[in-house]
């Protein structure tokens, strides 16, 4: 088919086209007329007064102008100008994990977020704005001060800081970020995702490998310990000797009946004590770590062939 | 004094030093200088009420200095306590635009502990109407009483952006953890009294741990690459202690039967020392969106090894391998399903060990068992976990979850006789939460855990009764036997558990909040035949919040807990 | 008997006693704390805590065994009466501090306080009894700037 020229054609095509491009840039001016932060502050001027100050207000005076600003995370604020109420517009404080990617995930997207989307906290419906302030300065950019904020749903973690053997979070030795990633997976530097690494980070020198093991240290250090706090010594769940009866049978010596009275060694006389009747059972059912030291395994062999040296006594 | 004016000296230097950071322009800056002093007093034995405080009666002096300057995206803040000189924590945090950040602190503190007394452990045994040849005695090789450790921790890590057009960044974590001091260490010799030997050690543990990793976008999905390495070492002197030489108590005498049955005496040899271990590892991980969902995906490997131990042909090594994929998405606008599935694997050296024959050369030696033994790891393991979560919002006010999960730990060289070498957990959980408002919010979670063959001590309980089984060729008893007689395996971990959580939060007036809520555990061990092992926990729970006025905060709580566990006292009926 | 044709005795084995016992934890814990702000310019602080810890062992009542002993075993006791008290715990602790602040200008401030703690050890264990109180005065000038 054979083009045919028509003046009156190209002249209509091109208003055409410059109506189209011209209704384009209207509609994209007008899409651009954002409303302006001083047009926010003027009704809120209680967050208008001190967000220079913020965080967030000085990095975004940092930045280019129009880049940021209150829209970045609230959405478009022209309905809610027009309207005046709250719930035509966003509200990133009271977005959850229903409302797709929390708002704040746009911009803090480091590793240390990783595993938000998959954590305890966000399934428990916790969001951002539970622990964080967003319109404060970053020196106090929480809601409290850690371990009170964390106490706020956890208040029996508190009881257990203050029971006679605990981690000194009550001091303010360690904090429960130590232990916790309140964002998900794990702290920053366990080595391996298996259940003994988080305590392994700190507490090394129980982790081995040994040549003597004792089973419930490879299995699980909650077997025996509790993390926060405890009654018995050393953050046991039961004192010795009741938490180690639970798998083991008692010393068969405790069975031996006892002198009364003084008594020293004939071999060795200045070996000497007072004996009583119970004697062998106040020393085998008191602590079996006076003897059993290694408890959480050993290289060496303990004295006695016959347990193939695995007494963990040494 | 001298230390009391360096202390000062220093926090000054560290408010000159913070003024040199101070930045113009637009932006925040603040200082707080603290100056003071205390005074403490400890009264009677303080080991546990003061179990985390440098115990000394006297005067410290102390500061504090919080420093923060923010200009444009740049951040430095500095925080510096000291409270004495075992007792001080200082952090630095920089931050350079997205470009780089960087923080760096140290802390310490100091720990006490008790002293064992040993004061259960002298006996001697009564034959009839006479003295036998059993005996506990126990000896204190030094004066020292006081055991403490001073705990240090110096960390660092830093971010440096790479490329921002794939927002490659490079990552690097350091942390060096010191525990210094003394602790008690107890020896025990059984040749030939029953003896325990208690003496001052020093302590000197260090962790150093290292990561550095890379991290990327590719295709809208993240990629990261982590370096890990640890390395333990104790590096104060080894303590030893003296082992008798072997022979009867009471006459001195059947030296050669006793040595028979040791694997040393009359020796000075180390105890309670510590291996020096290095683990490193690797990890892979990748993130991003995938469909409507997110996904997180992961794999590590990593491997520790005993370097202080040395056996012919091997080294003694444990490594994990471990995967895992975790899965978001929204099914419908209110509800969201959390899907997690993971594996893991580890291997553990298991070496021989060589021992001293048993009661070489004495009567009967020919027919008796050799001791030596393939110590087979009960870390090594096949694990599978999977779990799906399914999240509903039934109206704004109500939220509904379910959670179903599975998880498998296949051990291998499990010595339980009759037992299954794989526990199975099915675990189901539901939480509830609604919320009115401001003036009440509801939380609920029920979760039940069921096991199949969890883990198990083997054969730690209960001798056969019998006497031909015990049968050996001469007078002498020999206590290996009644570990051949065991047969009842036993534990503490459950096949049945339950746990309800209930909590209630209620603002009566905006000057009174209530929160009141209790958990209730209990498990029990169906596995166990006639043992009717079982464990049970009550804690309830009440908090108060008054602010009657601008001038009043209160704050109050009361918690309780009641935890009871069940479980055999088991004596062997045997001629002790 | 014999083994490989040489007369041997016997050792003395009749089994096993066990008793199922309950171990009991329980534990009071009631916290206060307080802040009265009479001016801009002071500030009173202070914190109570009060802790109860209580770990017991109930008495151990081991089956009678002498119908299994048969005779033997005459010199060992296998009664247990008395196992509980070897190892039982109960602590009660008091914390208490007292905080205040009162602001000379709006740079400087005045702050004191003090922190008490006491652990009253009713039973002892292998560290003898482990009462004992800690006592801290505190006093300092803070400059914001």
């Amino acid at each position: 088919m054979k083009f045919v020229h028509k003046p009156k054609a190209r002249r209509i095509t091109l208003v055409g086209v410059f109506v189209i491009i011209a209704g384009l840039l209207l509609f994209a001016v007008s899409a651009n007329a954002a409303v302006s932060n001083d047009d926010c502050m003027a009704c809120h001027e209680d967050i208008g007064d001190s967000y220079a100050a913020t965080t967030h207000g000085i990095y975004l005076m940092g930045t280019s102008d129009g880049e940021y600003s209150c829209e970045s995370c609230h959405g478009s604020g022209d309905a809610h100008i027009e309207e005046g109420d709250a719930a035509s517009i966003i509200n990133p404080a009271k977005m959850g994990q229903f409302d797709g990617q929390e708002t704040c995930m746009n911009c803090h997207s480091g590793h240390q977020f990783d595993d938000w989307a998959f954590s305890s906290h966000r399934a428990a419906g916790v969001s951002c704005a539970s622990c964080h302030k967003v319109h404060t300065s970053a020196q106090h950019g929480s809601v409290a001060a850690t371990p009170d904020l964390c106490y706020t749903c956890h208040s029996d973690v508190r009881a257990a800081t203050h029971m006679p053997s605990r981690h000194p979070i009550a001091e303010g030795k360690i904090e429960c970020l130590d232990c916790h990633n309140v964002h998900g997976g794990t702290v920053e530097l366990a080595m391996d995702d298996s259940g003994r690494e988080l305590c392994f980070s700190c507490h090394a020198d129980k982790e081995g490998p040994f040549v003597y093991e004792h089973a419930p240290v490879e299995e699980d250090c909650m077997i025996c310990h509790t993390p926060h706090g405890a009654i018995a010594d050393n953050l046991l769940k039961q004192t010795e000797p009741a938490l180690c009866l639970n798998c083991h049978s008692m010393h068969f010596h405790a069975s031996i009946e006892g002198v009364e009275g003084d008594f020293s060694v004939p071999q060795a006389p200045e070996r000497a004590g007072v004996s009583s009747h119970d004697g062998f059972k106040k020393a085998m059912l008191t602590k079996c770590t006076q003897c059993h030291t290694m408890i959480h395994g050993s290289d060496h062999p303990s004295q006695a062939i016959t347990t193939s040296g695995n007494a963990l006594t040494r | 004094m001298n230390r009391n004016i360096s202390i000062i000296g220093f926090a000054l230097l560290l408010l000159f030093a913070t003024t040199m950071f101070a930045q113009t322009g637009e932006g925040e800056t603040s200082y707080s200088l603290w100056l003071g002093g205390h005074y403490t007093d400890f009264k009677d034995n303080a080991n546990k009420v003061g179990e985390y405080k440098l115990q000394s009666d006297k005067f410290f002096p102390e500061f504090k200095l919080n420093y923060y300057s923010q200009t444009g995206s740049s951040v430095f803040r500095l925080d510096a306590d000291y409270f004495d000189y075992e007792n001080v924590n200082g952090r630095l945090k920089t931050k350079v635009g997205d470009k780089f950040k960087a923080e760096f602190s140290y802390r310490s503190l100091s720990k006490n502990s008790g002293m064992d007394l040993l004061e259960n452990m002298e006996t001697r045994e009564l034959v009839g109407a006479n003295p036998g040849g059993k005996i506990i005695t126990h000896e204190f090789l030094d004066d020292i009483t006081e055991f403490s450790i001073h705990r240090q921790e110096i960390s660092s890590k830093a971010e440096l952006l790479l490329s921002r057009k794939n927002d490659v960044r490079l990552i690097t974590a350091h942390r060096m953890i010191r525990e210094s001091g003394n602790a008690q260490e107890t020896g025990s010799t059984h040749c030939f009294s029953c003896h325990l030997g208690s003496q001052s050690v020093a302590v000197d543990k260090q962790t150093n741990s290292f990561k550095a990793g890379l991290e990327g976008k590719v295709y809208a999905q993240k990629l990261a690459y982590t370096f890990g390495y640890r390395k333990f070492e104790s590096k104060a002197p080894d303590a030893y202690f003296m082992y008798d030489d072997a022979r009867h108590p009471v006459n001195g005498g059947a030296g050669a039967e006793f040595g028979s049955r040791v694997n040393y005496e009359d020796e000075s040899l180390p105890i309670g020392s510590y291996p020096e271990t290095e683990k490193l590892s690797h990890k892979v991980s990748s993130k991003g969106k995938l469909g409507s969902g997110h996904y997180a995906a992961a794999f590590i490997y990593s491997r520790v090894e005993n370097k202080k131990v040395n056996f012919t042909n091997t080294s003694l090594v444990s490594e994990v391998y471990n995967g895992k994929v975790n899965y978001t998405a929204p099914l419908s606008p209110s509800m969201r399903l959390v899907s997690k599935l993971g594996f893991g694997k580890i291997n553990k050296t298991d070496p021989f060990i060589d021992l001293a024959p048993f009661r070489e050369g004495r009567s009967g030696y020919e027919v008796l068992p050799s001791f030596d033994i393939t110590r087979y790891s009960a870390l090594d393991r096949t694990t599978f976990d999977g779990s799906a979560e399914l999240i509903k919002r039934m109206n704004p006010k109500m939220t509904l979850a379910f959670l179903a999960g599975y998880k498998q730990v296949s051990r291998s060289d499990y010595p339980i006789i009759d037992g299954d070498n794989s526990s199975k957990t099915m675990t189901g959980q539901l939480k509830f939460k609604y919320r009115q408002g401001l003036k009440y919010s509801i939380r609920a979670k029920y979760r039940f855990e069921k096991t199949s063959d969890p883990f198990t001590s083997a054969r730690g309980l209960f001798e056969r009764r019998g006497r031909e089984e015990l049968a050996v060729p001469s007078g002498f008893i020999y206590y290996y036997q009644r570990e051949d007689l065991r047969y009842q395996s036993i534990t503490s971990t459950p096949t049945d558990k339950h746990e309800l959580d209930f909590n209630l939060a209620y603002r009566a007036s905006s000057q009174l909040n209530l929160t009141a809520g209790f958990k209730v555990e209990y498990d029990k061990n169906g596995d166990l035949d006639s043992l009717d092992v079982k464990h049970s926990m009550f804690q309830p729970n009440l908090n108060l919040t008054i602010t009657p006025n601008s001038e009043w905060i209160i704050a109050s709580g009361y918690m309780y807990n009641q935890s009871k566990s069940r479980g055999p006292i088991t004596i062997a009926l045997f001629d002790g | 008997m014999s083994i490989n044709g040489e007369d041997v005795l016997a050792a003395r084995h009749y089994g096993t006693a066990y008793a199922m016992t309950d171990y009991t934890s329980t534990n009071h814990n009631m916290f206060a704390s307080v802040s009265y702000i009479p001016a801009t310019t002071l500030t009173f602080t202070g914190t109570i805590n009060l802790n109860k810890s209580t770990g017991e062992l109930d008495l151990v009542e081991m089956p009678s065994v002498e119908a299994k002993l048969e005779g033997g075993l005459s010199h060992q006791d296998f009664t247990f009466d008395e196992m509980h008290t070897y190892s039982n715990l109960d602590f009660t602790t008091l914390q208490f501090t007292l905080g205040m602040e009162y602001k000379l200008t709006p740079t400087v401030t005045l702050t004191s306080d003090i922190d008490y703690s006491d652990l009253d050890d009713k039973a002892g264990y292998v560290y003898g009894v482990e009462s004992g109180s800690f006592f801290m005065i505190r006093s300092g000038i803070r400059f914001d700037l």
